[in-house]
């Protein structure tokens, strides 16, 4: 644990140098009359303060060493799929179309994610986009995309 | 066997094929519109230029026989809009309409904007003006033009003009009009008209540049003074109000337009046909009555191509005072 | 002043058959766009706003309201059920709302959302009734350094906000007045941290962050491990609030709406605030203020009431002077214009059926919303019920349409996804989420403030102090931040004292 908070501070530490840095190449003006930089800038500044309080902090406290227990596996590879799920779905919704998208955004997460079989994956599915599609296209008007597919 | 298709029957394949194709581009114009019309708005829904499309847009599409389909699509001042309007097919089906503001001034503003606006941009026509006024709030000691210009020569920098937003054409018209009439009014930024009106009731600005919508309520009700308008002419609803060009400050008399535009390489048939369409519209007595109701907006039709002219020669005048302001890129 | 006979009039407009029905379809569709994440009554106003243009003015204005108030009690709900806010207001009702429905008390989160909501609206529509004019011209002598000065002091609540290490949250505030930087800059239209990206111009849209670090993180913690164990408790412990609730609430939902509808007057005023507020001054009144963000009643009570009193508050400037305050009012003056009507100062006089009637409505509506919000407690409260294997994925398809809704542009849903994998960071590295919200919220308004009050004052700082209500402002912020230690001392004297 005290080794996480460690790096934590540490990203914060850079971070803070990043947004000054990037600040000053935005006009600063002067503190009567600032420019675009001068709230990042100083932003940063106490966010670069803060860090380092924090970082002193870190590295004296004497490490809370709380073992994480699991006793089953850590499943990153859910959140990597889910994340990757919703990057597909948003650049793909204007070509593909909303209904088809749904369909196949649900039917991957229902197979992949907590796996179920494939009728109750396509089911799932079918009826959710299907259902969806009825209430936002159709009862809300809404402006999701029709896409190549026409629906 | 392979005698059947000769030379000549190849040559008679290739022009059969290649005359097809023509008439198949002739017939889209002819056909045009064959099916629903995207029209994207660039702003947020519930704002003047919508307001104005959907109240007129039934005019619209009976006028180019065909169903319009209004899309908003608001961001970045519309530049999100305009923009994938202009990176779109330009088959006639995805047109965008809008104030000129993205199209004369963000350019000067917004760096790497992701289109040219005399390249990228077939314009198609311009429909009507937001006119704008200068305003003061009734308790104010300014009574006139003369009166402003005369405090602002004796009190340089002291006034302060609030503005919907920078790079706005109401920030061009007092940057302008500082120039026109050499005085110096300090402009200060909001973010929308919606905040520069309480700002202007409570006496924490001077005066401001909006649009008549927001303060047509507060005029009728006596709480703000109009010193003068931008427009072509004298709107009706507003006939005792002068024009800024008839005080004689001629080169801040601009106002934002509304008009449609569409990518670029957009045939020419598919343009005729919305010139006219448009143009139809604007002349329909129910569609003047419309507008009149809708807060001072004055009809001011033109041509594509007249329509493109005004933009750029806006745009080349934009261009000249923007490097003496703060901030622009 | 015949107001009774006024308010006479404006119900027999509204309790006319033909409004009732068209009041009763704005609050039921209302209601159904307001649940869905990232939909509030703004995003349905626009959503729904065409359909309006075919109804007579008079009843088109009682269903544009009903549709207003439907979406805001819409949005607590998916806050309550799933983590998702349903609008940005509704971020505050996810800190104990979604841990009382995690414990099985989804029903009386649920319900004393819709009650607190209910009697704010009640007391906020008669307030506005009689002081509405009164109350526009206190709040027109709100200047940029009055804002200023009201942020600052938002800020400096903070203190009191946060549950754990007091330098993680600071960071967090920091972090959000950063992202609030993000976009095209108010004073100079120059961009900052945008580096090319369209979608980031106008900043980086407050319900994308909202929906990506409260609801999708959430799901994203939950799938971590196998779905073993129940993430809701299956046994509900009751549809309604019971009498230790209500007496826990009463406060809360009192002060969060005289709070919520002052603080809602304000031009600009974003409606997220008063919710900030009205949580920390709960948290800081309670006897148990580490209970906080455990699933106490009061913090979803006081929040939801303050959100639908200030919701109240904005449309005292629009109905007396006809000044839009926010996107929702600002579709509302719209709507109202596009049928011809003029709110502001003439419309009591030109269209007394408009105003009264409205107001009437309003009343109706909020009756209506209690009436149909209650039994569908114990519909929402059966979705909670469909196995998480099902329920993430549907979870995850409104997350998306939330975000895709506002503006149609698919670079939205990147940035939910992105601060979605923020937030599950955030909460496995001991980050809170919410001084990040209000900082996000706080910050700009802030900024803008300041260098446009510069700007007014021509560089000089005194006006902070000159001007009677920015200085009580700031004076009180100052004394909230130093009173940490003003208590120390005080504590160590009376110590001193008792050794004696």
């Amino acid at each position: 644990m005290k080794r996480v908070a460690l790096y934590c501070n540490i990203f914060w530490l850079l971070f803070s140098v990043f947004i000054c840095q990037q600040a000053y190449r935005l006009k600063l003006g002067a503190v009567t009359k600032p420019g675009p930089g001068l709230f990042p800038f100083s932003l940063g500044a106490v966010m670069l303060f803060l860090s380092l309080i924090a970082l002193f902090q870190s590295v004296g406290r004497k490490g809370e060493e709380r073992q994480a227990e699991r006793q089953e596996r850590f499943r990153w590879w859910n959140i990597a799929i889910i994340l990757a799920a919703i990057l597909a779905y948003a650049l793909t919704l204007d070509k593909v179309g909303f209904l088809a998208n749904t369909f196949l955004f649900i039917c991957l997460l229902l197979k992949v994610v907590e796996p179920q079989s494939w009728k109750t994956t396509i089911l799932g599915g079918a009826i959710t986009a299907i259902a969806a599609d009825l209430l936002f296209n159709i009862v809300f008007r809404a402006q999701i995309p029709s896409g190549i597919l026409g629906f | 066997m392979y005698n059947r298709t000769g030379k000549g029957m190849r040559v008679m394949l290739f022009v059969a094929v290649v005359s097809l194709m023509l008439s198949g581009a002739s017939q889209a114009a002819q056909d045009y519109p064959k099916g629903t019309i995207q029209i994207v708005i660039p702003f947020a829904p519930g704002g003047s230029t919508d307001i104005f499309w959907r109240s007129i847009g039934d005019f619209v599409a009976n006028n180019i026989g065909g169903t319009l389909a209004f899309v908003n699509k608001a961001g970045a001042g519309g530049v999100s809009g305009i923009s994938f309007v202009a990176n779109s097919k330009p088959d006639g089906y995805t047109l965008a309409t809008g104030n000129s503001d993205p199209l004369n001034i963000s350019p000067l503003f917004t760096p790497d904007i992701p289109y040219d606006n005399e390249k990228d941009i077939t314009y198609i026509a311009k429909t009507a003006i937001f006119p704008f006024a200068i305003i003061v709030r009734s308790e104010s000691p300014i009574k006139s033009i003369e009166d402003l210009v005369a405090f602002a020569k004796a009190n340089p920098g002291k006034l302060k003009c609030g503005v919907a937003g920078v790079g706005t054409t109401p920030h061009m018209i007092i940057e302008m009009f500082n120039r026109d009439a050499k005085i110096e009014i300090t402009p200060v930024p909001f973010s929308g008209g919606g905040e520069v009106v309480p700002n202007l009731l409570g006496g924490h600005i001077d005066l401001t540049v909006l649009s008549i919508a927001p303060i047509k309520s507060l005029y009728a009700a006596g709480k703000v003074r109009l010193l003068a308008l931008m427009a072509p002419k004298r709107p009706a609803g507003f006939p005792q109000i002068p024009t800024i060009a008839e005080k004689g400050y001629k080169a801040s008399n601009i106002a934002t337009g509304i008009g449609l535009i569409g990518p670029k390489g957009l045939p020419q048939p598919i343009v005729k046909k919305w010139e006219d369409a448009v143009e139809k519209t604007m002349k329909e007595p129910k569609v003047i009555a419309t507008v009149d109701k809708l807060e001072g907006l004055v009809i001011d039709y033109k041509r594509g191509e007249e329509y493109k002219k005004e933009i750029l020669v806006e745009y080349a005048a934009f261009k000249k005072i923007v490097p003496t302001l703060s901030g622009a890129k | 002043m015949d107001v009774f006979g006024q308010l006479y009039f404006g119900f027999s407009v509204a309790l006319q058959p033909m409004n009732l029905l068209y009041c009763f379809a704005g609050v039921l569709v209302g209601t159904l766009i307001g649940v869905l994440p990232g939909v509030g009554p703004a995003a349905a106003l626009s959503l729904l706003l065409p359909i309006t243009l075919y109804v007579p003015p008079v009843s088109a204005i009682i269903l544009l309201a009903g549709i207003t108030y439907g979406a805001m009690y819409g949005g607590s709900t998916t806050s309550i059920l799933v983590n998702i806010p349903g609008e940005a207001a509704s971020v505050v009702t996810c800190l104990d709302g979604y841990q009382m429905a995690r414990q099985g008390r989804a029903g009386p989160a649920l319900g004393i959302a819709a009650f607190g909501s209910f009697i704010a609206g009640t007391i906020t529509i008669f307030m506005l009734i009689f002081l509405a004019p009164t109350l526009a011209s206190w709040a027109l002598k709100f200047g940029p350094p009055e804002y200023f000065a009201l942020m600052v002091l938002g800020l400096s609540i903070m203190v009191y906000l946060a549950r754990g290490s007091v330098i993680n949250a600071l960071i967090m505030v920091c972090f959000g007045l950063f992202l609030g930087t993000i976009g095209l800059d108010t004073m100079t239209g120059v961009p900052r941290f945008v580096y090319k990206i369209t979608a980031l111009m106008d900043g980086v849209g407050l319900i994308q962050v909202v929906i990506g670090l409260f609801g999708v993180s959430e799901v994203l913690l939950n799938v971590e491990t196998a779905f073993k164990q129940e993430i809701f408790e299956t046994k509900v412990k009751g549809l309604l609030p019971n009498r230790e609730d209500w007496k826990r609430s009463i406060g809360p939902i009192g002060r969060g709406s005289i709070l919520g509808f002052f603080l809602g007057i304000i031009p600009g005023m974003s409606v997220v605030i008063p919710t900030f507020v009205s949580y920390v001054i709960e948290k800081k009144l309670s006897k148990n203020p580490e209970g906080f963000g455990t699933g106490m009643i009061e913090g979803v009570a006081g929040p939801e009431s303050a959100n639908n009193a200030a919701s109240t508050g904005t449309l005292v400037p629009m109905l007396s002077l006809g000044i839009p305050t926010g996107a929702s009012t600002a579709l509302l003056l719209g709507a109202l214009m596009m049928h011809g009507l003029r709110p502001g100062p003439l419309l009591i006089q030109e269209s007394p059926d408009v105003f009264w009637g409205l107001v009437a409505s309003l009343y109706v509506g909020n009756a209506m919303l209690l009436v149909l919000n209650l039994p569908l407690i114990g519909l929402w409260v059966k979705i909670l019920k469909i196995p998480y294997h099902f329920l993430f994925s549907l979870i995850l398809l409104l997350c998306i349409i939330g975000s895709y809704i506002t503006n149609n542009t698919a670079a939205d849903v990147i940035i939910m996804a992105v601060f979605g994998l923020i937030g599950y960071l955030m909460k496995k590295l001991n980050y809170e989420a919410a001084p990040l919200v209000l900082a996000l919220v706080l910050g700009p308004i802030m900024e803008a403030a300041l260098r446009r009050s510069l700007v007014i004052s021509e560089g000089g700082f005194g006006l902070f102090f000159t001007r009677p209500i920015s200085a009580s402002f700031l004076i009180t912020a100052l004394l909230i931040l130093l009173s940490p230690l003003l208590l120390k001392k005080k504590r160590l004297r009376e110590e001193l004292r008792a050794g004696d």
